[in-house]
């Protein structure tokens, strides 16, 4: 845990706000690869900015590990990025995946999706549903989701102003908040089992969430809620469904900056990629991968090209925008 | 002729010491010269009426409910003889033992759609397959929860205030030509009238400090709204403006609390508590009155923690890594924290005592002050104090250490009231013609303190010890913000896996807090049990 | 002989603007014992105080053995007065046995006696290793007098030490005191309300009235 700044020891500092457990063993695996020592920082992103703040130049960060465009998008605002340079990394990730100047990029991603009880939802209702259907009167009572306070729907919201406008998207937010069954409490998972008790008839949630529940790792209960319920991918005839997605970038002052950039090839590389997808439950950013079986089954669809780094560009007003539509 | 301009050590130290207590607090005052940004605005507009109002609402609701369960079982348990009277005395602050949050943790896994409470209901045949008992994660539950927890406050408050009326007291009024009433109001009620105030307004600033309980019931206050502007809107300043808000409304209480305190002019000099006569009830009505008194006790404590049992013991791996370590960091900040709050506490009465100066108290009364600054917002201030520091000391590795030094700092403050009133009543005891004596035959001040006054200060240095330790370890939000990284206590632990709708995983650590908690529970008890001896 | 080993000259004391001794002028030779009597609240217990550091006056010089111990510039704290003061409430140090208690002050540099020596003197070798809770009120107030003139002080000041005592004690305790003082060349200040005490251990004696001193 303790960052040595300065001796010649070959590593790598990486400040990190994701929690998976699984990642330890992405590290590890790292280190028998490539010989490169891993200290791991911890915390949430706004804690980990502020440290980076007071750290200032002196910092001994590499690399910022994290989930969600937003996220990445306030670091690389507040100019504690640079730019990648590796060639490898930009030949494997799309532009849209993709932050501004290069300064981060994208290791995998997951969609926001709809979750929804068969038993409670007709077919005619759910074919070829959109993200701007939820506004309708016929899902009064019947949606949960969780706190505007969470950065996935601050994202979703990003994204809907980039390619509604903030005017549409603010008069969608206020009927699709007088849609909701209850105050929005809980996280995904909590969404999720919502809908399996009967509480309400869609959640909208992370996709990885039906994952983990699906594989046990959550505990009998929620195996058993996972298997009442099927996803529908929004959008599907236009623009697809909202993507979201775990990156990381190199820190301004790094000071072992190749092997940060060493480290982000390796998360792109194709036994990390597997790693990921196998113990997270997230979407490979190599296309070629196949994501989990667990995931798999639930099908292919379009994904959303809207480029990631919109998210943080409209992060403020989204924000603003949720709370003047009441979603707590 | 002039005199030299001399202090001594302690008063500097002292004087140092209320220095570096107001700094956390000014700055945060401070951002209020910053200017008001965008943000600041939109919460002006859009969320400032609402945390405004759920507040409000909140401590009106507590308040009113606190009253109403703490006055009713002190006046029942002080003024009247029932089943299980004995028990329910010192039974009736249990609850303090569990911390808000904690208690809001288990009533929302308990009474959430397939919780125990529905589950129980349905299996009963009660209620259909539908039912479900109304959503507890509402200002309503809240208010609940909270009311469950703080209680005890107003209970042994008012408790304390009552065994100072004897009935010769109430006796002289009635021959004076008062009725029953009559001397309830003219007698009575004005001496536990500032009890109960001062009870209600110490809940009050309870409620307002929480944030783990109200984030989890998802209802907008005050320190949520912090909490989300700080740490989701990556907008320091603004966090503080708000915080500057919540201060302000608290010091309103603060400074209603001392007042009422200091109408408290009871002398309970050495009451033996066999002399209250209490009238006994008899058949129906000794019921009524146990389980008015059992209710609280049950939900407030019982519930919970046979809740919490029920729920450690279904799962496996509970004495994991993550406990261990996390205990490890819960006792190791504890106990450091609670040497260096009683050592400061002990040097400051110290000096109050030698100096016997007005301003010597009143440092000590201020920084006693401490105790009603929410953890949030101390640790706010202390973070941004730490980054001026940070800043001088560049990046020397004191990062991590700093952060360390800032929790602790965090719970010195908090809880340096709690420690300065066990030492200070400890040191009444001691004449201060002892002290004189020793002057006399030549002991310095620094041999008195350490010769003279440590040895009979041994107790209270103990108890304050304790109770900071119990303190510090339920304590969660200042520990949130301001804790290195990577380094969790059982508190944390808690909050993250409650957050997680992982509650079977949080009850072990949440027992663990519980336990640590029983400690206070066995101080106060002997405070509301028995009597004080009267010197002989 | 120093005629004036303790020398009070134009002593003022007030508290809260309230004045408790008013140009008072006070002249005791060596070895000798003086009592001062008056009623309560004249100031008695403050001119003790005063002499030995642990109250400051307002106005005034304290002089002992010709070196000032206090004026308008000079202020020597208590511990270093080398004075003795023993008062009528218990002050035992109640965590130290007897013997401990009786050595507390030898250990600050004085000069010392052998506590065997003084312990003999005063009664109480028996009594060594009890505690002061252990004590009666007589056997607690001799190890008082031992643990404070076991540190040969100059002056030794005494606040109503007897009271509170049987007569057939204090009949015992007298003598032995005497003798000790006199042995060792004491300068005595005593406060009392009991005239048959003053009379019995004095040399000369005063009434403290309206903050003045008055030789009876």
């Amino acid at each position: 845990m303790v960052i040595s700044g300065c001796a010649p020891v070959n590593e790598v500092n990486i400040y990190t706000s994701r929690h998976y457990d699984a990642d330890d063993i992405l590290y590890a695996e790292f280190t028998k690869k490539t010989g490169i020592k891993v200290n791991i920082i911890s915390g949430s992103g706004g804690a980990l900015m502020e440290r980076l703040k007071s750290e200032g130049s002196n910092s001994p960060g590499d690399v910022f590990f994290t989930v969600d465009a937003g996220n990445l998008a306030n670091f690389q605002k507040g100019g504690y990025l640079q730019s990648i340079k590796s060639q490898t990394i930009k030949n494997l990730v799309p532009k849209e995946l993709r932050g501004e100047n290069d300064e981060w990029v994208a290791v995998a991603k997951r969609a926001r999706v709809i979750f929804y009880n068969p038993e409670s939802v007709s077919e005619e209702e759910i074919k070829n549903i959109s993200y701007e259907d939820l506004a309708n009167s016929n899902w009064k009572n019947r949606v949960v989701i969780r706190s505007s306070s969470n950065m996935y729907n601050q994202s979703l919201v990003a994204s809907l102003i980039a390619n509604l406008g903030e005017a549409n998207t603010e008069i969608w937010a206020k009927d699709f908040v007088s849609n909701f069954a209850r105050t929005p409490q809980g996280n995904d998972r909590s969404q999720l089992m919502a809908v399996a008790n009967g509480l309400a008839d869609i959640a909208i949630a992370n996709t990885y969430y039906i994952g983990i529940m699906l594989s046990g790792k959550g505990g009998e209960e929620q195996k058993v809620a996972a298997s009442k319920l099927k996803i529908a991918f929004p959008n599907q005839e236009n623009r697809g469904a909202h993507v979201n997605i775990s990156g990381g970038g190199i820190l301004k002052h790094s000071p072992n900056r190749d092997n940060a950039e060493k480290f982000l090839e390796f998360l792109l590389s194709e036994e990390a990629q597997k790693h990921i997808v196998n113990n997270t439950f997230e979407y490979p950013v190599l296309e070629y991968i196949d994501p989990h079986p667990l995931i798999a089954e639930f099908g292919t669809f379009k994904m959303d090209k809207t480029s990631v780094s919109d998210f943080g560009k409209y992060n403020p007003s989204a924000v603003k925008l949720m709370d003047r539509a009441g979603w707590k | 002729m002039k005199k030299l301009f001399k202090l001594s050590f302690w008063e500097i130290f002292a004087a140092s010491i209320t220095a570096l207590f107001a700094i956390p607090i000014l700055l945060i005052l401070l951002s209020l010269f910053s200017g008001f940004n965008d943000n600041f605005a939109h919460i002006y507009d859009v969320v400032l009426y609402e945390y405004s109002l759920n507040s409000f609402y909140l401590v009106i609701g507590v308040s009113i409910l606190v009253i109403f369960i703490g006055v009713i079982t002190a006046w029942l348990v002080t003024n009247y003889d029932f089943i299980g009277k004995k028990i329910f005395v010192w039974a009736l602050i249990l609850p303090l033992a569990i911390p808000p949050y904690i208690l809001a943790y288990v009533f929302t896994e308990i009474f959430d759609y397939s919780g125990t409470a529905n589950n129980l209901l349905r299996s009963l045949n009660l209620v259909s397959e539908d039912y479900a008992l109304p959503n507890i994660r509402t200002l309503t539950g809240a208010i609940i929860v909270f009311s469950f927890t703080l209680y005890p406050y107003v209970y042994l408050i008012t408790r304390v205030a009552l065994m100072s009326i004897l009935k010769p007291m109430l006796d002289s009024a009635r021959v004076l030509g008062l009725s029953k009433l009559q001397t309830f109001f003219k007698v009575t009620l004005p001496i536990i009238r500032p009890a109960i105030l001062a009870g209600t307004a110490l809940v009050a600033m309870e409620t307002l400090s929480d944030f783990g309980a109200v984030q989890h019931f998802a209802l907008p206050t005050f320190t949520t709204g912090i909490f989300r502007t700080w740490l989701g809107m990556y907008d320091l300043t603004t966090a503080m403006q708000l915080a500057s808000i919540l201060l302000f409304v608290i010091c309103i209480v603060l400074y209603f609390e001392r007042y009422q305190r200091s109408k408290q002019r009871y002398s309970a000099a050495g009451v033996k508590s066999e002399k209250l006569i209490s009238t006994k009830l008899k058949g129906i009505y000794s019921y009524l009155a146990a389980l008015f008194c059992f209710l609280p006790i049950f939900f407030g404590f019982v519930v919970p923690v046979i809740e919490l049992i029920t729920w450690a013991t279904a799962i496996d791996n509970t004495f994991n890594n993550d406990f261990i370590s996390s205990s490890f960091n819960t006792l190791f900040l504890a106990f450091l924290a609670a040497l260096i709050t009683s050592g400061i506490a002990l040097i400051l009465n110290f000096n109050a005592r030698i100096h016997a100066k007005r301003s010597s108290e009143e440092m000590n009364n201020f920084i006693s002050m401490g105790y009603a600054v929410p953890g949030l917002i101390l640790a706010i201030g202390i973070t941004q104090l730490l980054t001026y520091i940070d800043y001088i000391l560049f990046n020397t590795g004191l990062i991590i250490t700093g952060s360390l030094i800032g929790l602790i700092f965090a719970y010195v403050i908090k809880s340096y009231a709690l420690s300065n009133n066990v030492i200070q009543s400890n040191y009444k005891q001691v004449s201060t013609d002892i002290d004189d004596s020793a002057r006399t035959l030549g002991s310095n001040k620094r041999k008195l303190l350490f010769d003279i006054h440590l040895p009979l200060l041994k107790t209270g240095l103990l108890t304050s010890f304790l109770l900071v330790v119990s303190e510090v370890v339920k304590e969660l939000p200042a520990t949130l913000i301001l804790r290195p990284f990577n380094f969790d206590t059982l508190a944390v632990n808690v909050y993250l896996l409650a957050s997680e709708e992982r509650m079977y995983e949080a009850a072990f650590p949440a027992l663990f807090i519980i336990l640590i908690g029983l400690i206070p529970i066995y101080f106060l008890s002997k405070m509301i049990d028995h009597s004080r001896t009267i010197d002989e | 002989m120093n005629n004036e080993y303790l020398k009070i000259t134009k002593l003022n004391y007030e508290i809260d603007k309230k004045p408790i001794i008013h140009e008072l002028n006070l002249a005791v030779k060596e070895g000798e014992f003086i009592s001062i009597m008056g009623p309560s609240g004249s100031g008695k217990t403050s001119l003790l105080r005063l002499i030995s550091g642990l109250a400051k006056q307002s106005k005034g010089t304290i002089k002992i053995n010709n070196k000032i111990v206090a004026d308008d510039d000079t202020f020597i704290e208590p511990e270093n007065r080398n004075l003795g003061l023993v008062v009528q409430e218990k002050v035992l140090f109640p965590h130290l046995n007897v013997i401990n208690n009786i050595k507390f002050g030898l250990s600050n540099g004085s000069i010392n006696d052998d506590p065997g020596y003084i312990a003999e003197q005063f009664k109480i070798t028996h009594l060594l290793n009890n505690y002061p809770h252990q004590l009666s009120g007589g056997e607690a107030q001799r190890v008082a007098l031992a643990r404070t003139l076991v540190t040969k002080p100059k002056i030794l000041l005494l606040d109503e030490p007897f009271n509170g005592l049987d007569e057939a004690l204090k009949q015992e305790i007298y003598p032995d005191i005497q003798a000790f003082l006199k042995e060792h060349n004491i300068t005595t200040v005593m406060v009392s309300h009991n005239i048959q005490e003053v009379k019995e251990l004095s040399d000369r004696s005063f009434k403290l009235n309206n903050s003045a001193l008055k030789a009876i």
